[in-house]
């Protein structure tokens, strides 16, 4: 009994370091995403030198350390200067890693990507999404536990499945606000890509396989940022009682506002007079920043 | 417990875990190879960029025009911008050329191109060399 107790405490430990770690990589993407898009920014580190590149990765620790004393992405505040370096090399490390993967999501690096292009690409990129790993707790509206509390309460006295026939008005409007959140939130982040070169630059010459692993990695990042992360907002989601109150339907038909206003926005700047095909590839593509900014436009109503 | 998920209102970090060390420690390492990569590229000379054609691919006739997919290989170190490279096919002493730019290779990077010709390169010569690059 006594060794079943210690492994759920096992679990639970490795539970919330993966939560820790979410809420950084949401953070992190909410952030980044953006400067993800932004070839120059790939091509400035390709042409800077070893030195230069070293200390934009000390800034970008010192910077995490500093941040690590007010905000972090930890759920619990470090006190020591000791706990802010250690967070800070835990963050340079995932933004790296977080960085080279949307890399290469994005097609930029493959396994035949020389090492030092990987390195150029990737180091002025780390630096945003430091910013948002150590933002991470502060990034969306600010609740207090008791908020929090008093809510998961409410959800437990009335769960969504039981909303009577008179609350359905509400349900609606919930549902509608929901959307329009994830619509703005989605305009938001994606506005500033959706004219840009990038997104054909991106898209060239990729098979659906390719289209369907960007899609995938869309609703994964929705989801983690709204239901895992533990921002300030989540366990007002879980307790929504909209139509699409169950996340994963949330989460799929956020996605699909993503995707429209995706296309909305391209049609805007005139780019989604291609064959279809092209154009679906570019809608999936610029739904990837669409579907992180919907989940934060939701975690912010 | 030394964690509650609240933002506004955090426990203190009292005490590290056993996966907060495991993921110092990979963490630890991925930033010690990355840096130490960086390091050994400080006390390493880079070669200059030097953008080369690697090899022209297999001609492809689409609707009576061929197509001629070419690599461009950055050989160097450093990166490349604005390289030009142009493509010259010769045929009965009537030359055609074709040129495109290439914004940025950086060093030991390639980048696929495809000149097209209103002629079989097969009848002829066809050369594709790099005319020129700026340094970035």
């Amino acid at each position: 009994m006594g060794s079943t107790t210690a492994i759920l405490q096992r679990q639970g430990l490795w539970t919330r370091e993966l939560v820790d770690l979410v809420r950084a990589a949401s953070g992190g993407l909410l952030f980044g995403v953006p400067l993800l898009f932004t070839v120059e920014v790939m091509w400035t580190g390709q042409h800077t030198s070893p030195r230069q590149a070293l200390v934009v990765l000390a800034l970008s620790t010192v910077l995490l350390m500093a941040l690590n004393r007010t905000a972090g992405f930890r759920a619990t505040s470090d006190t020591t200067l000791r706990d802010s370096a250690i967070d800070a090399v835990e963050g340079v490390a995932l933004a790296i890693v977080l960085v080279v993967a949307m890399l290469a999501l994005l097609g930029e690096v493959d396994l035949s990507t020389p090492l030092s292009v990987i390195l150029g690409k990737s180091v002025y990129e780390v630096l945003p999404v430091c910013v948002g790993i150590g933002v991470a707790n502060s990034i969306l509206r600010e609740q207090s536990s008791e908020d929090d509390t008093a809510e998961d309460d409410t959800a437990e006295d009335e769960p969504a499945s039981a909303v009577p026939a008179a609350a359905a008005p509400a349900s609606l409007n919930a549902t509608v606000a929901d959307l329009g959140a994830s619509l703005i939130g989605a305009v938001f982040i994606a506005l500033s890509i959706a004219p840009t070169d990038e997104v054909p630059m991106l898209t060239a010459s990729r098979n659906p396989l390719w289209l369907l692993a960007i899609m995938a990695a869309s609703l994964l990042s929705a989801y983690a940022i709204v239901f895992v992360a533990g921002f300030s907002g989540q366990s007002r989601r879980h307790a929504q009682p909209g139509l699409m109150h169950h996340p994963i339907i949330e989460t799929l038909a956020s996605y699909v506002v993503a995707l429209f206003s995706s296309l909305a926005m391209l049609w805007i700047f005139q780019r989604a007079d291609a064959p279809w095909r092209v154009t679906l590839a570019h809608v999936i593509v610029l739904g990837l920043p669409a579907a992180i900014g919907g989940a934060a436009g939701r975690l912010a109503i | 417990m030394t964690r509650q998920t609240s933002t506004s209102k955090r426990a203190q970090h009292v005490v590290r875990t056993r996966p907060e060390w495991v993921t110092f420690g990979v963490s630890a390492l991925i930033l010690v190879v990355v840096v130490g990569l960086l390091v050994v590229r400080v006390f390493h000379t880079d070669a200059a960029a030097a953008p080369v054609v690697d090899r022209p691919g297999a001609v492809n006739e689409v609707s009576g025009q061929f197509f001629v997919p070419v690599e461009i290989v950055n050989r160097g170190d450093l990166g490349a911008a604005e390289v030009q490279v142009v493509a010259e096919l010769t045929i009965d002493g009537h030359t055609a050329s074709s040129d495109q730019v290439v914004d940025f290779l950086g060093g030991g990077e390639t980048q696929e191109l495809t000149f097209v010709f209103a002629e079989n390169p097969a009848d002829g010569e066809l050369a594709i060399t790099v005319s020129g690059f700026a340094e970035p």
